[in-house]
């Protein structure tokens, strides 16, 4: 296992090293920002700046890149942890459910609405809420933020409506990724053989069936789950949340390479962050991955 | 050898969920190519004594803030984003199928290469691509396209890679070549129909997504401007009239979703009927 | 007193019945053997013994074991599957939980069979005695598909359950290791006086494991009573066809006359890289041959025999031009080649039949366009001389022209089997390679190959390579035996010097393990 996260942190660090290269050398291009130091040497003072913190000084805002990011990632954060945890929730209830009785019209229906879920933009279905529960019933508020610490549960409550509209669809595909992994187990020989040894089905189910579906949930929508940070920082868009989505996008208008640059930085590095994540979890749960070693 | 023989499921089902994936889609890529010479207005005629009108005989669907007719800009919206996730997909498809097919056919390092390549890709979505280039050339369509096609590329690599490792190894595969076929027949003959089938159904799903990602980067104000039509950029205007009329906002929203999901039916359908057919030799093997 | 009682069983799937009224019983000890063809019911009747019949199967009937009703709560019949009644079910080999291992299969089954204390040793134990001896550490991965087989068998009966029933146990092993699973299964039934219900269409290991015998045919019991009576005096047609398809007598009257070599094979060594196992633990390349030498003379039938993993397909590979040796050369009609670089002008002159015809014909293409296809070897022929070719071959094959029409999968595997062999022949080739003819068939197209293999022999004067591990059909086709193992050449010889006085070690095992033919010689 340790050879494993060894190997898989030698690839985290290549794949970071080389996406900041691209993002740098792309943003390069851009006319103006050359200055008379050798292009190697400035993204070396770049990469090594953002090990100590230092991203740089924005242009359009005149304030240092890092301390800007740290604030929205306050933001952004717990609206992406918020948003997992509900997509969880949704995918592995409705997906199990459903499984129970793959063949009732409940679960048919049910993996018909999942089909339906994973066709809607997240970030249609936040404008479809704040109409609703915002502008309509008045329960929450439509957007804006504020700041934890002003008001921790009123910071809550805005993220709750952004949280659903980004948990939904992703939930979707999670349910069909678990109900199929799981309608899969309880068809495989192998948990016929183990009830053939004595256990019951459920049993069967719980010791073997479970673990294999478990893993084969998380090699298919692992993927997704790591892009849920994505999905965020749109709707933030829908609900005027001073996250990391708007400081990028109102960078991008105003060609702050800068910033640019480092708020991509940020966002791949939380990618490959969670993809590691979930390597990690394949190999815990798959002792396969976990014998690897190189010597 | 099994003497329980799975309960068939229903040719029929399988088939109209294929038929109505299929029909859906043309009809709503009809309705795009009818824009391309008529709408009932044009939609860069802004008309601001006409906007936000209510459905009736003059706009069937109402007019937006601007006074364009809802109808027309529904009409082109649906031609640019089956546009854009076309291109994407063709510019997927263009460079990830040969990169596949190399990395299946060479084996060893070139393999591992690719491999790499594409696992390398995840930590640029179409988000994070689009940032880059929109800031380096400003929004775009351009910028759309570009962004999800890089997305494709390894979706489509993996998919052919795989498809081409498994009839690569097949027996039939084989015996064409004892057959005196030299590689290329083989390919042609024996090879790649199978493997046009499954990446026909790749590049359906990856449409649907692209739908959606040009959508979600429209809004976010990174892909099409105005005058270009687009569902995404229809949203980003509709916001601030959500409350006064619901229907900017409604309209262009259901037409994504109906767009990916009759696309992802088809999917599914040229899916199932593959599996149809491969599963054909393995269903009766023990047929005596 | 019937230790498990069967009265009535009838299974259904969706209106469609798979078990019509069956009943019987087996006493205490008893040793009983259901046969019957593929599809006949049998392994629905293991299933719903075991209370393990899908979600859509309907089951009536009443069952008993050790004189109580089967119980049916789930959980009992559960506890009575881990400590009474063991079993193996069908498709075995994929029945191993990927993320476990081997040793923990066997504990849990120790545990579930109410065992208690320290399981290390049992479990030791009882993977020795299905000979996977010191493998209880490893995934089910490392294992090949027959030592997963020999798993689920200690598996089943390390828990020493007072019925087995057993489907198939010893289903895609070579003879060695077949025979080693029938022995262990007779040691558990003579030393703890364990029953048995065998389910397996090898009527074989039914003779030697069982004392009483039931024939299915399709879904009902046909025939039941003493094995020395069912197999002596079959009464019921189907048990006389299921005994005389297990039989080869293939003799032909008409042979080929032998005449000088055809093809000689000098020194040839195949290696395959392996991936190491890490940067510093480099793995040797797997040698599947290693100095193979031999020549077969035009008009001569050899069997290439040996343990799985000896290098058998390896060469009849390299020798049909599908593969290259690593080094040495072969020798067809005077002309050198190392595999495949098979002179063209050569290619049509030696085929090869694969082993699985399903998987060697194009689903996409009609029948006879894939037996068409070799053709293009000898383009130089009229088109009336190959149709009529064409023609000429099918019907020598046994089937009609009328049905190259039609699509592979319309046909069962036997009638696979003989198109797989007419496109073959569409060459007019000298060497014909058979790569495990019959193991992909059926118990009733199996008996028929070696008739067919051996006039097709005799019509267009073939010379035949056929590898198989099936001792019977050897001795019915081949002329000569050569026998591999670990990529070396063993032992040569007919078939009578090597199968009845074995002298290697190798040839000693196959030949040991080897079932004794069933009943009396039928009356053709």
């Amino acid at each position: 296992m340790i050879w494993f996260a060894a190997k898989k942190v030698l690839g985290l660090v290549v794949t970071l090293v080389a996406a900041a290269a691209i993002v740098f050398v792309v943003l390069d291009l851009l006319p103006g920002v050359t200055s008379d130091q050798p292009a190697l040497e400035r993204f070396l003072r770049w990469l090594a700046g953002m090990l100590v913190g230092d991203f740089g000084t924005s242009a359009s805002l005149g304030a240092p890149v890092g301390p800007l990011i740290a604030e929205r990632l306050a933001v952004t954060l717990p609206l992406v942890a918020l948003a997992t945890l509900l997509a969880i929730l949704i995918g592995g209830l409705v997906g199990l459910g459903a499984a129970r009785r793959p063949q009732s019209i409940w679960a048919k229906a049910v993996m018909a609405s999942a089909r339906l879920g994973i066709a809607i933009p997240d970030f249609w279905l936040g404008m479809l809420l704040v109409l609703l529960f915002s502008l309509t019933l008045r329960w929450l508020p439509q957007g804006g933020f504020v700041p934890w610490q002003e008001n921790a549960l009123g910071a809550l409550q805005s993220l709750i409506l952004p949280g659903v509209a980004v948990a939904v669809p992703l939930g979707a595909l999670l349910a069909r990724a678990v109900y199929d992994a799981v309608v899969a187990a309880q068809g495989a020989e192998f948990v016929r053989a183990a009830q053939a040894r004595g256990l019951t089905r459920r049993e069967a189910m719980q010791r073997h069936g479970l673990r294999n579906a478990a893993l084969e949930v998380l090699s298919r929508a692992g993927p997704a789950l790591a892009l849920l940070i994505v999905s965020a920082v749109v709707v933030e868009n829908v609900y005027y949340l001073p996250g990391l989505g708007r400081l990028i996008l109102d960078a991008v208008g105003a060609r702050d390479v800068v910033l640019v640059r480092g708020g991509l930085a940020i966002l791949i590095f939380a990618l490959a962050g969670t993809m590691f994540l979930i390597d990690l979890c394949e190999a815990w749960a798959d002792p396969r991955l976990r014998a690897w070693r190189p010597l | 050898m099994s003497d329980i023989a799975a309960t068939p499921q229903t040719g029929g089902r399988r088939y109209r969920a294929l038929r109505t994936g299929v029909v859906l889609s043309l009809l709503l890529l009809l309705v795009g190519f009818v824009s391309i010479v008529w709408t009932p207005y044009p939609i860069d005629a802004i008309n601001v004594g006409a906007a936000l009108q209510e459905p009736g005989a003059a706009h069937w669907l109402g007019t937006d803030h601007l006074g364009r007719d809802l109808l027309s800009l529904l009409m082109k919206g649906t031609l640019t984003s089956f546009i854009v996730a076309a291109i994407a997909v063709a510019f997927g498809a263009a460079i990830g199928i040969p990169l596949g097919l190399l990395a299946a056919h060479w084996g060893g390092l070139a393999d591992q290469a690719v491999l790499r390549a594409t696992g390398f890709l995840f930590v640029f979505p179409a988000l994070v691509t689009a940032v880059l280039l929109a800031t380096v050339a400003g929004p775009s369509e351009v910028v759309v396209m570009a962004a999800v096609g890089l997305v494709n590329v390894p979706v489509f690599a993996r998919v052919a890679r795989g498809a081409w490792l498994e009839r690569k190894a097949v027996d039939y595969a084989a015996a064409a070549r004892l057959a005196g076929l030299g590689g290329w027949d083989i390919v042609v003959v024996h090879l790649l129909p199978g493997l046009v089938a499954v990446l026909l159904a790749q590049a359906t799903v990856q449409l649907g997504v692209g739908v959606l990602a040009e959508a979600t980067l429209s809004y976010v104000g990174l892909g099409a401007l105005p005058p270009t039509a687009s569902l995404g950029l229809m949203l980003k205007d509709a916001q601030s009239y959500a409350l006064l009329k619901p229907a900017l906002m409604l309209l262009p929203g259901a037409m994504i979703v109906l767009i990916v999901v009759s696309v992802g039916l088809a999917a599914d359908g040229i899916r199932g009927m593959l599996e149809r057919r491969s599963g054909a030799n393995g269903a009766d093997r023990g047929a005596a | 007193m019937a230790l498990l009682e069967v009265k009535d069983l009838t299974v259904t799937f969706g209106g469609t019945p798979v078990l019509d009224a069956v009943s019987f019983a087996i006493g205490k000890g008893q040793r009983l053997g259901l046969i019957g063809q593929d599809g006949a019911g049998k392994s629905v009747a293991a299933l719903a013994l075991l209370g393990l019949l899908p979600d859509d199967a309907e089951q009536t009937g009443s069952l008993a074991f050790d004189d109580a009703p089967m119980p049916a709560s789930e959980r009992a019949r559960a506890k009575l599957r881990g400590k009474r009644i063991g079993a193996i079910v069908q498709s075995a080999h994929q029945g191993l939980d990927p993320l476990r291992s081997v040793g923990d299969h066997v504990a849990e089954a120790l545990r579930l069979a109410g065992q208690t204390g320290e399981f290390g040793p049992q479990v030791d134990a009882a993977l020795k005695d299905a000979g996977l001896d010191g493998r209880g550490a490893q995934y089910p991965r490392e294992l090949s598909a027959a030592e997963r087989q020999l798993a689920m068998v200690a598996i089943a009966l390390c828990g020493k359950p007072d019925l087995l029933i057993a489907d198939e146990p010893a289903a895609g092993l070579d003879l060695v290791a077949q025979r080693q699973v029938l022995d262990l299964i007779a040691r558990n039934c003579s030393e703890r006086g364990m029953a048995l219900l065998l389910i397996s269409r090898d009527l074989r290991a039914v003779a030697m494991l069982c004392t009483r015998v039931a024939v299915l045919d399709r879904g009902r019991l046909v025939e039941l009573g003493d094995k020395a009576d069912v197999f002596g005096h079959p009464r019921h047609d189907h048990t006389r066809a299921l005994m005389a398809a297990g039989r080869f007598r293939a003799r032909t009257l008409m042979r080929t006359p032998i005449g000088g070599a055809l093809l000689e094979v000098r020194n040839l060594v195949r290696s395959f890289r392996q991936a190491d196992r890490s940067l510093f633990e480099p793995r040797p390349p797997l040698v599947a041959l290693d100095g193979v030498s031999l020549s077969i003379r035009s008009g001569e039938s050899i069997a290439l025999t040996g343990p799985a993993g000896a290098g058998k397909s390896t060469l009849g590979r390299i020798i049909a031009g599908l593969d290259r040796a690593s080094s040495g050369e072969l020798e067809f009609d005077h002309d050198v080649y190392h595999g495949a670089d098979l002179p063209r002008s050569h290619r049509h002159e030696i085929s090869f039949v694969f082993d699985d015809p399903a998987r060697s014909f194009n689903p996409a293409l009609t029948i006879g366009e894939s037996i068409a296809e070799p053709l293009r070897l000898q383009p130089q022929r009229p088109m009336e001389e190959l149709s009529a070719r064409i023609v000429e071959i099918v019907t020598a094959v046994g089937l009609a022209p009328e049905m190259l029409g039609r699509y592979p999968h319309e046909f069962a595997a036997g009638d696979r089997q003989r198109f797989a062999i007419a496109r073959a022949l569409i060459t007019r080739p000298r060497l014909v390679i058979f790569d495990e003819p019959v193991a992909a068939l059926d118990i009733f197209s199996r008996g028929e190959l070696p008739v067919l293999l051996n006039r097709l022999r005799a019509d267009f004067g073939l010379t035949y390579l056929v590898i198989a591990h099936d001792l019977d059909m050897i001795r019915v086709v081949a002329d000569r035996v050569i026998v591999m193992d670990k990529g070396k050449i063993v032992a040569t010889g007919t078939p009578a010097q090597l199968l009845d006085d074995p002298q290697e070690p190798v040839t000693r095992a196959l030949a040991a393990a080897a079932l004794p033919e069933v009943g009396i010689v039928p009356v053709f």
